[in-house]
C-alpha cells in the first residue's frame, strides 16, 4: 500500500513526538530542567552584590584598557578573568548596557562591618547573563560526572544518581546562582584532567590541570597524587610512567605560557599571584593579619605534607584498583584542603567526587554529603535579605526601604549575636562538620581496625 | 571502553573559551569607543555622537564654568625622599595594597582612560619650581595624595608659594588628611601650628570630627548622580554651612553627613581648591578622575544632561539649549555609568 504525503508528514510528527516524549522521560532530562527552573528563579531574585559587582569592576578594568591586573578589582590568577571576557561579549551582544548601581538606600549596610556587604547592586540582566555562563558549567561538571560513572560502572542509574547529587546539590545550586562564583569552571577543568589522565591523554590531561589550577588555585595541591597515580599506572614501567609526566608537563607549561602571555610580556608575572602574598600578609592588615597570614602559611605547609602523604599512599596502591584509588583519594585530599576553613564556594570542588564516592563505593557518604547540603547553603545564604537587594533596586516587587527593613532586622542581635551571624556561624559549624565527617566516614574502619589489632596485642 | 571523543570536544571548548577570553580582555580598550561634541551652527545647542563597539550607557553633561580655565595639565605631587603623612588603609582580601605609589599608578591610568593624558609626577624640588613662577597658572592642577605638602611650597605662612600659585590660577586636589595642617621635609612631619584653614579658607570649616560614612546626597546640584559618583565619605572634608557663610564661589557635590559635603570646589585668588573627604580608597581615585577630566569647578553649573545607550553602533543627537559664547562651556560624555570605561571632555572656550 502506499503512502500519501500526508501520512508520511504524519508519521514523521509522531516519531518526532516520540523522541521528544523519550527525551523529556530520560531522568537526566529531568534533573536538568528542576535543576535549571530553580537556578534561574532563585538567580534572578537573589544575588550576593559583594562578588557579582566585582566581577563589573572587573569588565571595566579591561574594557577601558586597562587589562586584568592594570587597576585595582581582580585578585586571582588570570583563568576567571578570561571566562569573563567571553560573557561580557555575550552581554554586549545581548544588549546588557548597564553592569549596576551604587544605591543610596543601602548605604548603611556597608556599616555592617563585620560582613562582605556592599550598597552596589548590580542589575537583573546582568546578574542573569553571568549565571547562566555558571549554569551552562554545571551542566557540563554533571555530564562529565554521569560519563566517569558510566565509564567505570556502565550503570545508567549510578551515573544518574550521582548528576542528581552534584545538579541538585543546593549549595551547589546557591554558590551559583546567588553568589554568582566560579568554582565550577575550576571544578570542570579538575574533573577533564582526572579524566585525561584515565584515558592517559596527558598532553590534554596537563592542559587540562594548568588552567584548572589558574581559574582556581585548590586543584593545584592535587599535583602530589595525580603524579602518583600516572606512575601507578606505569609502575611495571617507570621510564614510560615519567615519560607521560613530562607530556603532561609540557601541557601545563604551554598552557601557562599561553595565560600568562600578557603578563610575561610586561615582565610583571608576579601580580597574577598578589592574591597569595596579600592573603597571608597584608590583607587583613595588623598584628591580627600577620599572625593571621603566619597561620595560613603553616597551614598550607601542613596541607602539602599530608597531600605528599597521601600521594605516597596511591602509589602503593594495587594498580588493578587504580581508578578507585585516584577518584577516593582526590576526595580525600581536597578534604584534607578544606580542613583549613573555607568560605562556602570552595567546597563545590569537593561535590563531584563525593557523589562518584556515594553511587560507586560507599552509600555512607551520603551522610557528610547532606550534612554539607545543609550547613554550607546556610553559610551561601548568609548574606540573607541583603541578597534581594537588586531585586529591590531595579523592579517594582520590593523596594529598597523593605530590603533594608529586612536587612536591618537581620542585623538585630539574639543571645548576643545578629540573626545573620546565628546563620553564617552555625552554617560554618555544619559545613566544617560535614568536612571532618568526610574523614571520619573515610577513615573510621581503619581506625576501628588499628584500635582491635592494638587491644588484641595487650590482650595477650 | 567508552570513547572518549565528547569530552575532548568539550575540553577544546573550554580551551577555545579561554584563548577568546584572553584575547577579549587584552585588545578591549578605549579604541572601542569614541565620542564627540560641537556646537551647532544655529549655536543653539550641541551636537554629539558617541560609539562603541559594545553596549554601554553613556551620559552627556554639559557645563557651564563660567570664566574658570579648563585643566591642561595634571600634575600629581610624589617625593620619596620627603616624609609622607600618607596613612595605609585595609584593603579588600586579596587585594593589593593602596601604597601611595599604587594609587598615583591608578590614578593616572583612570584619568588617561576618561580623556586626560597630560599628567605628570612631580617631586618637592620640581613642585617648588611649578608654584613659584609669578605667571598664569590657569590650567595648572596639583593632586597631592601625601597628606602633607613639602616644604618647598608649604610651611604653614600665607607667603608661601602653594597660595601664590592658587592665586594666579592653579588648582589644588587634595584629600587624605586636613589641608594646611602639617608638611613634610625630608626628615619629618611638621605640625602647623597657626590657623592652618584660616590661611587656606579663610576661617574654618574643615571636618575634625569622627564623622566619616555620609548617607545622603547633595541635592543643591545633580552632579553626584550625573557622574557617578561613588564615595561617600566625609572624613577629613569641607563642612558647607560655613564655607558658604566665608564665600559663595563654591561648589559640593557628592554626598553629606552632618553638613559636611565628600567634595567640595573653593575658589582661591584666580585658582581653586578642591577637597575630596575621605581616607585612601579605590572609589576615592575613580571620584577625584571624575572631576577631574568632567572639568568641574567653583562656579559649575550644569545646563543640561542626557542619559542614554549605545550597542554596537553610534548614537547621535542634538541637545538643544542656550550656549553662552561670552563664558567656557565644557562637555563631558562618558560611557559606562557607574563603571565609566571612556570618559571625554570637550572645551568651548569663552569667545
Amino acid at each position: 500500500m502506499n503512502r500519501t504525503e500526508s501520512d508520511v508528514k504524519v508519521l514523521r510528527i509522531c516519531k518526532i513526538a516520540h523522541n521528544v516524549r523519550s527525551f523529556l522521560k530520560n531522568p537526566i532530562v529531568i534533573i536538568t530542567i528542576i535543576g535549571l527552573i530553580i537556578r534561574l528563579v532563585i538567580g534572578i531574585f537573589l544575588n550576593y552584590n559583594y562578588d557579582v559587582y566585582h566581577w563589573g569592576t572587573i569588565i571595566q578594568n579591561y574594557e577601558s584598557g586597562n587589562g586584568l591586573y592594570g587597576l585595582d578589582g581582580y585578585y586571582y590568577t588570570p583563568g576567571w578573568g578570561y571566562i569573563l571576557g567571553v560573557i561580557s561579549s555575550f552581554q554586549n551582544l545581548l544588549g546588557v548596557d548597564m553592569i549596576g548601581e551604587r544605591i543610596l538606600e543601602y548605604l548603611p549596610i556597608e556599616n555592617y562591618t563585620e560582613w562582605f556587604l556592599s550598597a552596589n547592586a548590580t542589575t537583573i540582566a546582568f546578574n542573569i547573563t553571568l549565571k547562566l555562563a555558571i549554569f551552562i558549567c554545571d551542566i557540563v561538571v554533571g555530564y562529565l560526572i554521569y560519563w566517569i560513572i558510566m565509564d567505570i560502572t556502565h550503570d545508567k542509574k549510578k551515573g544518574t544518581i550521582a548528576y542528581a547529587l552534584w545538579f541538585l546539590c543546593p549549595f551547589v545550586i546557591t554558590i551559583a546562582a546567588v553568589e554568582g562564583m566560579f568554582d565550577t569552571f575550576s571544578t570542570l577543568m579538575t574533573l577533564l584532567c582526572i579524566i585525561f589522565l584515565m584515558k592517559n591523554r596527558y598532553f590534554l590531561a596537563g592542559m587540562m590541570f594548568c588552567m584548572a589550577m589558574l581559574t582556581k588555585f585548590f586543584p593545584g595541591i592535587l599535583i602530589f597524587v595525580l603524579i602518583a597515580y600516572v606512575l601507578l599506572k606505569h609502575k611495571d614501567n617507570i621510564k614510560e610512567g615519567l615519560k607521560c609526566i613530562v607530556y603532561a608537563a609540557m601541557g601545563v607549561i604551554i598552557t601557562a605560557i599561553v595565560m600568562f602571555f600578557p603578563q610575561i610580556m610586561k615582565n610583571d608575572i608576579m601580580v597574577c599571584f598578589s592574591f597569595l602574598t596579600s592573603r597571608a600578609s597584608t590583607g587583613l592588615g595588623g598584628e591580627l593579619g600577620a599572625i593571621g597570614g603566619t597561620g595560613t602559611i603553616i597551614a598550607y605547609l601542613a596541607i602539602i605534607i599530608v597531600s605528599i602523604i597521601i600521594s605516597i599512599h596511591v602509589y602503593k596502591s594495587p594498580k588493578e584498583n587504580a581508578d578507585k584509588t585516584l577518584l577516593s583519594m582526590i576526595m580525600i585530599n581536597i578534604t584534607v584542603i578544606f580542613l583549613y576553613p573555607s568560605t562556602p564556594q570552595y567546597m563545590v570542588l569537593i561535590v563531584p567526587f563525593l557523589a562518584m564516592y556515594i553511587v560507586m563505593y560507599d552509600r555512607q557518604f551520603i551522610k557528610p554529603w547532606i550534612v554539607l547540603a545543609i550547613g554550607t547553603t546556610l553559610f551561601s545564604l548568609s548574606g540573607n535579605f541583603t541578597d534581594l537587594m537588586s531585586i529591590g533596586a531595579f523592579t517594582d516587587i520590593l523596594s529598597t526601604q523593605t530590603v533594608m527593613d529586612l536587612s536591618n532586622w537581620f542585623q538585630e542581635p539574639i543571645f548576643g549575636l545578629s540573626k545573620m551571624g546565628w546563620i553564617y556561624y552555625s552554617g560554618a559549624i555544619l559545613q566544617y562538620a560535614g568536612t571532618v565527617l568526610i574523614l571520619w566516614t573515610y577513615f573510621k574502619d581503619k581506625i576501628y581496625e588499628c584500635y582491635h589489632k592494638s587491644s588484641k596485642i595487650t590482650d595477650t | 571502553m567508552k570513547s572518549d571523543s565528547r569530552i575532548v570536544a568539550i575540553a577544546v571548548i573550554l580551551i577555545a573559551v579561554m584563548l577568546i577570553g584572553e584575547i577579549v580582555v587584552y585588545t578591549s580598550g578605549t579604541d572601542s569607543f569614541n565620542a564627540d561634541a560641537t556646537i551647532t551652527d544655529d549655536g543653539d545647542g550641541i551636537e554629539y555622537s558617541v560609539s562603541s563597539s559594545g553596549s554601554n550607557i553613556y551620559s552627556v553633561l554639559i557645563t557651564d564654568n563660567d570664566s574658570f580655565k579648563s585643566i591642561d595639565t595634571l600634575y600629581i605631587y610624589y617625593d620619596s625622599t620627603y616624609e609622607s603623612n600618607y596613612q595605609p588603609v585595609t584593603v579588600a582580601v586579596g587585594a593589593k595594597a593602596l601604597t601611595q605609589e599604587y594609587y598615583i599608578e591608578q590614578l593616572i591610568k583612570t584619568v588617561e582612560y576618561r580623556g586626560l593624558s597630560n599628567v605628570i609626577t612631580v617631586n618637592a624640588g620640581e613642585l617648588e619650581n611649578l608654584m613659584k613662577q609669578d605667571t598664569s597658572s590657569s590650567g595648572q592642577a596639583v593632586v597631592v595624595i601625601s597628606g602633607a605638602l613639602p616644604d618647598t611650597v608649604y610651611t604653614g605662612v600665607s607667603s608661601d608659594y602653594i597660595f601664590n600659585w592658587m592665586s594666579n590660577g592653579g588648582t589644588l586636589y587634595w584629600l587624605g588628611s586636613l589641608l594646611g595642617s602639617c608638611y613634610a621635609t625630608t626628615t619629618e612631619i611638621i605640625t602647623v601650628t597657626n590657623d592652618y584653614q584660616t590661611l587656606f579658607f579663610g576661617g574654618d570649616c574643615l571636618n575634625t570630627t569622627d564623622t566619616s560614612n555620609a548617607y545622603s546626597e547633595i541635592t543643591d546640584n545633580e552632579y553626584g548622580n550625573l557622574l557617578s559618583l561613588t564615595y561617600n565619605n566625609v572624613k577629613y572634608a569641607v563642612n558647607m554651612t560655613a564655607m558658604k557663610t566665608l564665600t559663595s564661589d563654591c561648589l559640593f557635590v557628592g554626598f553629606t553627613e552632618d553638613g559636611y559635603a565628600s567634595i567640595a570646589f573653593i575658589k582661591y585668588g584666580n585658582g581653586m581648591i578642591c577637597i575630596l573627604g575621605g581616607d585612601y580608597s579605590n572609589k576615592q581615585i575613580s571620584d577625584l578622575a571624575q572631576i577631574v577630566t568632567s572639568q568641574l569647578c567653583y562656579n559649575s553649573k550644569l545646563i543640561e544632561s542626557y542619559n542614554g545607550s549605545v550597542t554596537r553602533s553610534t548614537s547621535t543627537g542634538t541637545i538643544l539649549t542656550t550656549i553662552p559664547k561670552d563664558r567656557n562651556v565644557v562637555v563631558y560624555i562618558y560611557l559606562g555609568g557607574y563603571f565609566p570605561v571612556y570618559g571625554e571632555a570637550f572645551i568651548f572656550s569663552a569667545t
